[in-house]
């Protein structure tokens, strides 16, 4: 069964949305994802690209500035409750691990 | 020693992962990816070296574009941040390389690569495929159309029997690569829900097969055909090469010269149909004034007639009048025309006035055709289409030598079509005259058509 889109959030979408709750551009996420996740998590540029449109195209975020070819974005409101979401999901996860591998 | 190279890269175009395979073995050997044409890639000299290559797609792009759009620009600008050269594109194909150890891909989330391979596969490859094998199918159903009509006309014409092999293994190919796109594509969007991406075929052998049965039987169809059919087809081929390369030419003019992608794309359109009507238009030319000048007929005398240039056909035929009788005239046209195929063979012959003369109906004239069939499990087939043509009654074959006779007389009574079955061979004549046969001619018919 394929997963809706934005439903849940792959590991990249997570971090880019996670960056842009401040103010940054394209090539400022390519450089904090790793360094935010101690290189475990890289976003490739072009995977980049497809997710700062497709946010963008769904209101999850919004651009702020454009300084020639470079574009600024934050997370809206819509963007931050899926972050959230997401973050509960995650939560409830390791939770359920927790609890389960408790128990044994 | 020569610094740049051409190669034709044998792979689907989704099959990202073996072709940057092939362009890091390249770079090793001292080649790095220049351009992408047409039909070749060309590779330019360099230092010998190691480097990652990486494959993608930008939906939007278009072959039209006098440059890089903007968000093209941002897209090169982020791929250029993490270290990605762009060496080649084409439309929607990108190519970049870099030399840093590791780095991280173009394409880290599966399902937006799937996603980014099948929007150029909407935009391009599948809308192209789909429209030649909708082309053909229509091909397919005008031939299916008059062989429900006419069998002996496909059976006995090698160009159209050959074509039409031709275009079937086009049509396989299509499905082919269709069929396997669609597969993987329903199988890669699954495995990318697991963060994988699949591998994608590359061209099998079957490809190379179905190339090399197009290319030999349009050859065999070029080659069936008389030579001056040849020369027109060869015209009409060569003017379709032609206006590709002037097509691309005027194109890639076009993108230097910075026109808009839509105007771009509406004057090369618009220069390919003018070019096209004017191809066609000098095929149609050849063909009429090479019929009337005699610019490939063997040797062929020609007369004048009313300020007309003929043909003086005088082909050696089978039978003849004078076999049969003394015509009283003796500025006959004798023409025979062939149309054969490895199946079957079909003689047309007229023996009649001369064109561009007044009628006169006193002149007796003689046409015959004769359907040699070279496959025993066809005789049926051609036997009941031959029949068809006209309301044959059946005749004494006897007379003829035949093993089966039919006769049609002309409703005016100033004529006959006889139709005589022979062992390999059907042959349907018709005498335009007043004509009831004494067994001796009939006879003779036997001897001479009956092979």
């Amino acid at each position: 069964m394929p997963r809706a889109k934005f439903q849940t959030l792959t590991e990249q979408m997570f971090y880019i949305l996670l960056c842009l709750r401040e103010e940054c551009c394209g090539m400022d996420i390519l450089d904090r994802v790793p360094s935010m996740t101690g290189g475990r998590v890289s976003v490739g540029s072009g995977t980049l690209y497809n997710l700062l449109e497709q946010f963008s195209a769904e209101g999850m975020i919004r651009e702020t500035r454009v300084e020639g070819r470079k574009r600024s974005y934050i997370l809206t409101a819509k963007g931050n409750e899926m972050l959230d979401r997401e973050y509960e999901r995650i939560r409830a996860q390791a939770e359920d691990y927790r609890r389960y591998v408790g128990k044994e | 020693m020569k610094d740049t190279k051409l190669r034709y890269e044998w792979l689907s175009f989704y099959n990202r992962s073996e072709l940057e395979r092939r362009l890091a073995q390249m770079a090793e050997k001292g080649w790095l990816l220049d351009g992408i044409g047409q039909v070749f890639w060309s590779y330019r000299r360099i230092e010998p070296k190691k480097l990652t290559f990486s494959v993608c797609y930008f939906p939007e792009a278009s072959s039209f574009d006098p440059e890089p759009s903007e968000e093209q620009r941002t897209f090169y600008d982020f791929c250029a941040h993490a270290g990605w050269k762009l060496t080649a594109a084409r439309g929607q194909l990108q190519v970049f390389y870099n030399e840093g150890p590791d780095p991280v891909p173009i394409e880290t989330d599966p399902v937006a690569e799937v996603d980014s391979i099948h929007q150029m596969a909407k935009k391009s490859f599948l809308p192209h495929n789909l429209g030649v094998m909708a082309v053909l199918l229509l091909y397919g159903w005008l031939l299916t159309s008059l062989w429900n009509t006419d069998p002996v006309r496909v059976l006995t014409d090698g160009s159209l029997l050959w074509a039409g092999i031709a275009l079937l293994g086009l049509f396989v190919m299509c499905a082919l690569d269709v069929g396997r796109y669609c597969l993987w594509h329903a199988r890669a969007k699954k495995a990318a829900e697991w963060g994988e991406l699949l591998p994608s075929p590359g061209r099998f052998q079957l490809d190379r097969i179905f190339y090399l049965w197009m290319v030999v039987s349009l050859a065999a169809s070029l080659l069936s055909v008389p030579r001056f059919t040849a020369a027109v087809i060869g015209v009409r081929v060569l003017g379709g090469c032609g206006i590709v390369a002037l097509i691309v030419s005027a194109r890639q003019w076009l993108k230097r010269e910075k026109e808009p992608a839509g105007k771009n794309r509406a004057i090369t359109l618009g220069l390919g149909f003018i070019l096209s009507l004017l191809v066609v238009t000098a095929a149609v030319w050849l063909e009429r004034e090479g019929t009337n000048r005699n610019w490939f007929g063997d040797g062929c005398a020609t007369y004048e007639q009313d300020g007309r240039t003929y043909v003086d056909h005088q082909d050696g035929l089978p039978l003849t009048l004078e076999d049969l009788m003394s015509p009283g005239y003796d500025r006959y046209i004798r023409e025979l025309r062939v149309n054969e195929s490895p199946l079957a063979a079909k003689y047309v012959i007229r023996q009649g006035q001369r064109y561009g003369e007044e009628y006169d109906g006193s002149i007796p004239e003689l046409s015959y055709r004769i359907v040699q069939v070279k496959v025993p499990a066809l005789y049926g087939l051609c036997r009941e289409s031959l029949l068809r043509r006209w309301d044959y009654v059946p005749a004494d074959p006897a007379p003829w030598g035949a093993a089966e006779a039919y006769c049609w007389p002309f409703p005016n009574g100033a004529g006959n079509v006889f139709l005589l079955c022979y062992e390999s061979r059907i042959v349907e004549i018709t005498f335009d005259f007043e004509w009831d046969g004494t067994p001796t001619q009939m006879a003779k018919v036997g001897e001479k058509l009956g092979g």
